[in-house]
């Protein structure tokens, strides 16, 4: 069939993508788990951040191997990108994968629990009053990062 | 076909094609003149755009004037011929069919146009 041999088009850049992919990926299951089990929380919720954060700067040394970075769009603006391209799956799913990695990482900080979204809210925020009744101790989701305040 | 318009420049397809036709554009031209490029260079530039992915379109441009595409015309042996696979009464068909003629991994499916006859 087709000989093995060192692929030559891809330079560096991709090199430590796939480092930094790796590790973020890792790094947020991991989180994940300890998270999941309620283990180590301060740990478990700085995991959850840098996981995405590393695998968001593991797709800008991706964009350094593109020839024309300003076409970059062309990922997501193709009609059927799941059919063949497995550039325009990873592209989707990197994406995917970072907006959701810090929805839910964001939310365990208490900097940003503010936020009107958090299912976070507890008698500790005191901005969070209007949404308190509706979160408190509903979801699966706000009784799990309730615990790592 | 590439459409240079279209490409990213992700080099993905140089890596998944069997016969190695493809080449990254990496830089438009090696200028005779250093950083100016002459008259002749700037016309066969056209349509090329740095940063993208370019592999052999037999000419296209060349093809719809009525003209062959520029290896086979400039070929000083004539080993290159040019013409049309689908009419089996063409030249080109009889040339294939008299020399037995072959095509390269035709076995991975990918309906190959190009043929090398050696006797």
């Amino acid at each position: 069939m087709i000989n093995p041999e060192r692929q030559q088009n891809w330079g560096w850049p991709a090199a430590i993508y796939v480092f930094l992919a790796g590790t973020g990926g890792g790094v947020f299951l991991l989180s994940l788990i300890l998270n999941g089990m309620g283990w180590y929380e301060p740990v478990a919720r700085i995991g959850a951040l840098i996981g995405p954060l590393l695998v968001w700067m593991g797709t800008l040394f991706l964009l350094m191997d593109l020839g024309s970075v300003a076409k970059v769009y062309r990922l997501f603006s193709s009609a059927s990108p799941f059919r063949t391209s497995w550039m325009a799956r990873g592209a989707w799913i990197l994406t995917a994968f970072v907006i959701c990695g810090l929805a839910y990482s964001l939310p365990l900080f208490r900097i940003v629990s503010m936020a009107p979204l958090n299912p976070n809210i507890n008698s500790r925020t005191r901005l969070g009053s209007p949404c308190r009744s509706a979160f408190r101790g509903r979801s699966r989701l706000s009784r799990l990062s309730l615990r790592c305040h | 076909m590439v459409d240079p318009t279209k490409c990213i420049g992700c080099k993905y397809c140089i890596l998944a094609c069997p016969y190695d036709s493809r080449r990254f554009l990496r830089v438009l031209g090696d200028y005779y003149a250093f950083n100016h490029p002459t008259p002749y260079e700037v016309r066969r530039q056209n349509g090329f755009e740095k940063g993208t992915v370019v592999n052999c379109d037999f000419c296209g441009g060349r093809l719809a004037k009525g003209r062959l595409p520029a290896c086979v015309e400039t070929c000083p042996a004539q080993a290159r011929h040019f013409g049309d696979l689908e009419d089996p009464r063409s030249g080109l068909s009889r040339l294939i069919a008299d020399h037995r003629g072959r095509s390269l991994r035709e076995e991975l499916g990918t309906k190959p146009s190009v043929y090398y006859i050696r006797d």
